[in-house]
């Protein structure tokens, strides 16, 4: 008699904790990355508060004028091997030249970008020269040619207008996802890029039909930009004397260029910065030197 | 006997079971409340792609900035369970998203004492598109093709141009459609409001999402550790001493103390980052015989070591924000004021991503030119020249029948992600830290008469007029006013007549009928 009490009352103890096991309790996750509640209610009260004042920072104005020029080279050739092409071989041939690195003569590199990363408080003068002027809303070419892009890394004002020309006799289609463009471009024909706009960082261009075609277009707001030619040689003219500045230097292969040999010194750039003052007049020369190793 | 035996236990394990079950039902469960998930993928990526640039410099985002991250993005757009927007200066929250919405699709799924649903995301969502929006949900990498990822704010079937966001509208016909090919179904059951709740809430991922791919690129990018500075100004200071001692300076005093100060200044940057060894090997410097008005270098030195002991000493990590130790949760009125400046480049940020939504426009679709219908065997023959010919170029990708085998190594935007070109180790990395494996994409096989975005004609003309985003399809080049005649771009009637020839394409014969099965089957597998 017990014994079968005993016995039921097991069953349907076990009966009622089944569910318990079946459903489980949910595992404790570690967490990807933690969070701070402090942390956030403060930042939440801050947010969630009044607009902030505008920092009301007195603005020096530039004195004057002064031109960086310079010449990029690389401790020790390079060369990169051609890409197969894997179609329209007869307009494309059967390599395309890899453009991640193209050097000239001594080493020189080719398509090194330079420019102004400071945001002027103005785009007129006394920041921008009025040289500038006549180029500011002029009409930018930007042409391919062999399935290749003529300008493999190009640089201008997003006050301009870009111009996508198609120089071959195949059908081309250019995309450059940071304007919002991606067109095809027949043969022999061109496209006005609508929306060029300031952007961060240099913007990859492909052309879905010839996947290996690549470039990288910079659009800033001023004209102080320039990338560099064949002999590794840019100039940039006219640039705001008197005030603190920051150019990037940027490479395909390496991105922000962070250090270089420069005038037979070693010079830090973290993440591409090249901090100056110029004076009036002054003509800045960098014979800059990269480490060949990182552009393998 | 046994029985005797069991009178008094009975009772006592009674009461032990009793007990066992008081403490399972007093404890309960207790489960963590959901999280968003970090874009772990992208962080790698960027981190790849940003840092590390110079030998010893890191290469991956600190912990703390990996959480001063989520803190911003928790204090501006809240949690799973409790959704917000920030307030943005300059920018109606109405025209984004009503916040009653989300609330609605937020949270877990329950319904109030009314009957009205909660938690509808969860409920309807989650298990393919994910907690975080990051079509990386529980069903995700069963599904081909995967459940769109909206962290990346981008959509495929859209009204809107090329690189704008797509309209309520737009998510609206989606919603309620579904996708045809794709596992997305269609919910045009639910209510019209939990419909509307839903589409708030996408747009609601998609800006957390956003944000939170711009915090990660802004960090890698804009973040910079003094360390990388100083320990090159402590090298070219130690090649100053060594070239001064060299010069005839070995007795001066103030020369003699700085090897000690030296010393010193690399042990403090050794602490910071031990990668400092690294460096150690000193360059080789040029040891001149004399240097003109020594005394002077010797003072130059000595006030360039001093400064760089200084700032060593003043080292501070780089974070995305610095807030004052000693205050509690509620800061001062003063500190909200620095915080908020702080905090300013994110709020800019933010804007970034929420302004498009308010601006997004479709694109208006005129009528058809007269006598333009969709079994004009005339009109279906010019586009079928047009397919062919040289300016639309359709045959490039979507193949000479149209079969969708012109070019098949694509990625699309959100796989393309994690493939680097010659890097396949890039991506086992990527699909490490979450993302999912990377497929290709294939341009449509226009013979199925299965269109993903819609099979009415307007669907059609807006992916040609537009392109499709995130995909490889281009817009096709349109004629604008003012092109001088000759101009290698298609005209409105010309669209029209393409539109009438991929519409009729499903049905039109085929010259190697075997190619069509074979592609067919291909895809059925």
């Amino acid at each position: 008699m017990f014994q079968r009490n005993f016995n039921s009352l097991l069953a349907g103890w076990l009966l009622a904790i089944l569910p318990v096991f079946v459903a489980g309790c949910a595992r404790h996750q570690s967490p990807d990355y933690t969070t701070n509640a402090t942390d956030i209610s403060r930042l939440t009260s801050a947010v969630g508060g009044a607009s902030a004042e505008a920092a009301t920072t007195e603005v020096a104005n530039p004195t004057g004028w002064a031109t960086v020029k310079g010449r990029f080279r690389l401790s020790a050739p390079v060369t990169l091997p051609p890409i197969t092409v894997t179609k329209d071989p007869n307009i494309c041939g059967n390599t395309s030249p890899n453009m991640a690195v193209v050097t000239g003569p001594d080493n020189s590199l080719q398509y090194v970008l330079v420019y102004l990363a400071t945001k002027l408080p103005s785009l007129d003068e006394p920041w921008i020269h009025p040289s500038y002027a006549d180029s500011a809303a002029a009409t930018v070419n930007f042409d391919q040619k062999k399935c290749l892009f003529l300008s493999h890394v190009f640089g201008m004002r997003s006050t301009q207008k870009l111009n996508v020309l198609n120089s071959d006799t195949v059908g081309h289609n250019t995309a450059i996802k940071a304007f919002g463009f991606d067109t095809i471009i027949p043969a022999g024909g061109s496209a006005i890029v609508g929306s060029v706009k300031e952007i961060k960082e240099p913007a990859p261009t492909a052309c879905a039909i010839h996947p290996w075609m690549s470039a990288f277009i910079m659009a800033t707001p001023h004209p102080y930009i320039a990338v560099t030619d064949n002999n590794g040689e840019f100039e940039i003219k006219n640039v705001p004397a008197g005030v603190d500045l920051e150019f990037r230097i940027w490479h395909e292969q390496v991105k922000y260029v962070p250090s270089a040999t420069v005038n037979n010194a070693p010079v830090s750039w973290p993440k591409g910065r090249m901090k100056v003052k110029l004076e009036n007049d002054q003509t800045l020369e960098l014979d800059a030197v990269l480490d060949a190793a990182k552009f393998q | 006997m046994s029985e005797l035996r069991m009178i008094p236990t009975t009772p006592r394990i009674a009461g032990l079971m009793c007990g066992v079950l008081l403490v399972a039902a007093l404890s309960g469960c207790q489960s963590d409340p959901p999280r968003f998930k970090q874009n772990a993928a992208y962080k790698l990526k960027v981190e790849r792609a940003n840092m590390g640039g110079d030998e010893g410099s890191p290469t991956a985002l600190s912990d703390a900035v990996t959480s001063d991250i989520g803190n911003i993005l928790e204090a501006l757009f809240g949690t799973p369970n409790a959704p917000k927007l920030p307030a943005v200066e300059g920018l109606e929250l109405e025209k984004i998203v009503n916040l009653h919405n989300l609330q609605a699709a937020a949270g877990p799924v329950a319904s109030d004492r009314t009957g009205v649903a909660q938690g509808l995301y969860r409920e309807h969502c989650v298990h393919c598109h994910g907690i975080s929006g990051d079509g990386n949900g529980p069903t995700a990498a069963f599904l081909n093709p995967y459940p769109r990822d909206y962290r990346m704010g981008l959509y495929k079937f859209k009204s809107t141009k090329k690189g704008e966001k797509p309209t309520s509208d737009d998510l609206r016909r989606i919603v309620n459609s579904g996708i045809a090919g794709t596992a997305m179904p269609s919910f045009a059951l639910l209510p019209e409001t939990e419909v509307e709740a839903l589409i708030d809430y996408v747009k609601y991922l998609s800006m957390r999402g956003e944000l939170e791919r711009k915090l990660f690129a802004y960090a890698t990018q804009e973040l910079t550790d003094p360390f990388d500075t100083l320990y090159p100004q402590y090298i070219s200071l130690s090649q100053e001493h060594a070239r001064l001692t060299a010069a005839g300076g070995a007795n001066d005093p103030a020369l003699k103390a700085i090897p000690g100060r030296l010393k010193q200044i690399y042990s403090d940057l050794y602490n910071i980052r031990s990668s400092a060894k690294k460096f150690a090997a000193e360059k080789g410097t040029e040891q001149p015989e004399s240097v003109d008005d020594l005394p002077a270098k010797i003072k130059e030195l000595d006030d360039a070591v001093a400064q760089l002991e200084q700032d060593v000493k003043a080292y501070k990590p780089p974070r995305m924000y610095q807030l004052a130790a000693s205050s509690g949760a509620t800061p001062t009125e003063a500190e909200k004021t620095q915080l908020k400046e702080q905090l300013q480049p994110y709020l800019e940020m933010a804007k970034e991503v929420m302004e498009p939504w308010t601006t997004a426009q479709s694109i208006a679709v005129p009528e058809p030119p007269q006598g333009l219908n969709p079994n004009d065997q005339e009109s279906i023959a010019r586009g079928r020249a047009l397919f062919y010919g040289p300016i639309a170029n359709c045959i490039s990708c979507h193949g000479e029948s149209g079969l969708g085998d012109g070019q098949r190594d694509f990625y699309d935007d959100w796989s393309g992600e994690w493939v680097e070109k010659g890097k396949p180790e890039a991506t086992h990395g990527y699909v490490a830290a979450g993302a999912l494996p990377p497929r290709n994409l294939f341009p449509r096989n226009l013979r199925l008469g299965i269109y993903r975005g819609g099979r009415r004609p307007v669907d059609l003309y807006w992916r040609l007029i537009n392109g499709i985003d995130g995909a490889q399809m281009p817009a096709v080049p349109m004629l604008a006013e003012g092109d001088p005649p000759g101009t290698k771009k298609l005209s409105q009637e010309d669209l029209w007549n393409l539109i009438n020839y991929v519409r009729s394409l499903p049905y039109e014969s085929i010259s190697q009928p075997g190619r069509v099965e074979e592609q067919m089957l291909k895809e059925v597998q």
